[in-house]
């Protein structure tokens, strides 16, 4: 009830209009992030699960692509907020009639699945931060504090590199073989102990 | 009151527990999805916060639409939250496979297997019933497929409920 209380005041004293929006958004991405932070991590750590293992970035960094793949070239304007993370690596980009341009290509795949893996490797070494300056209790606070900021950046950084319309993320992922290394999950994860239990039935 | 160094821990890593197996269960593959479609789901789940702040702060009602919701809490009567034992499920069971009483012990030990003090699944009961039908009688169609449940049928044996008379008779 206090949790509801709380996000109804939190959102509804937002004012997209204010001179500080931006700063205000991050505070209220941050206090949901607080509230939900072990869960957060639990729903991060996910990819050991699909990965076999490992890390989705690691799956990423260890991709070696082939080139030829049937990839139209495609062109994007710069969005603001790629613009301002400066801790990305180089972005493939071309100037069309004198204006830079975002370019995902066969040629250039390899670069994004690295801007992909930045993002989660951002998002890994913040929860580490995190996790670090809260075990150094009171002392931490402030640092806990910056991690979490910095954590947070990462955050929408990445929700914003997976939403955008370009739709790069999503091509890397279903159109490139990218994952290929990765073993097809099963239908259903059973224990032996239920498959034992099936076979009985299925031969009842 | 202070709790227990280690009670703390265990409560912790309970709960820990608990999250990642809520995790797991929603990623869990669904019906026609590869591996890019599910890790893209799951890399929308995981900014999943963002994308609601994101969503609700750029919508121009929704300040003025919360300053005007009124928040109460309804009381309703806690439900139960014991599931049924061993020799319930056993009888429930051998009522609906009674060709199956020849190999009981093998049974019992099996379902034993899976039985918990407490339903352990993320989300309603009910809900499970309806993902598992429903995964059913989706293969139904696929019955060609390398599933290992393909037998719709079974899963209605399972949930139907039978007749209480049957299960005295059962029980005798």
């Amino acid at each position: 009830m206090d949790h509801i209380a709380d996000v109804q005041a939190a959102l509804s004293a937002f004012d997209a209009r204010a001179t500080d929006a931006d700063d205000r958004l991050s505070s209220l991405e941050i206090f949901f992030l607080l509230r939900s932070f072990p869960k957060f991590i639990a729903r991060f750590n996910e990819d050991t699960r699909l990965c076999g293992g490992k890390r989705l970035f690691e799956v990423i960094r260890e991709w070696n692509p082939a080139r030829g793949a049937k990839i139209l070239p495609r062109l994007f304007d710069w969005p603001d907020w790629l613009v301002q993370f400066k801790a990305l690596p180089p972005i493939p980009s071309r100037v069309v009639d004198g204006k830079v341009k975002c370019e995902f290509s066969d040629v250039t795949k390899r670069m994004w699945s690295e801007v992909l893996a930045a993002f989660l490797v951002g998002v890994d070494k913040s929860i580490g931060d995190v996790k670090l300056a809260r075990g150094r209790g009171e002392e931490g606070e402030e640092e806990a504090h910056r991690a979490m900021r910095q954590l947070n950046k990462w955050c929408r950084g990445l929700y914003y590199f997976v939403s955008w319309e370009a739709g790069i993320v999503q091509r890397l992922l279903t159109k490139t073989s990218m994952l290929n290394s990765i073993a097809i999950p099963t239908m259903l994860e059973k224990t032996a102990s239920s498959r034992c239990l099936i076979d009985a039935l299925d031969q009842s | 009151m202070v709790c227990h160094p280690d009670f703390c821990f265990r409560l912790a890593a309970g709960l820990n527990k608990q999250l990642t197996d809520d995790e797991s269960a929603e990623l869990r593959l669904e019906p026609d999805e590869n591996k890019g479609e599910r890790v893209l789901r799951y890399l929308k789940r995981v900014v999943a916060w963002h994308a609601a702040v994101d969503t609700l702060c750029n919508h121009k009602t929704t300040p003025r639409l919360l300053k005007n919701i009124v928040v109460g809490v309804i009381e309703v009567p806690r439900f139960l939250s014991s599931v049924m034992t061993l020799p319930e499920i056993s009888d429930e069971f051998f009522v609906r496979f009674p060709q199956k009483v020849k190999s009981h012990e093998d049974v019992v030990e099996t379902l034993a297997d899976h039985c918990s003090d407490t339903f352990p699944g993320c989300v309603h009961a009910e809900a499970t019933l309806m993902g598992l039908l429903n995964y059913c009688s989706h293969y139904l169609a696929h019955a060609s497929q390398d599933v290992e449940i393909q037998n719709p049928e079974m899963m209605r044996q399972f949930v139907q409920p039978v007749c209480s008379f049957l299960l005295s008779v059962s029980s005798n």
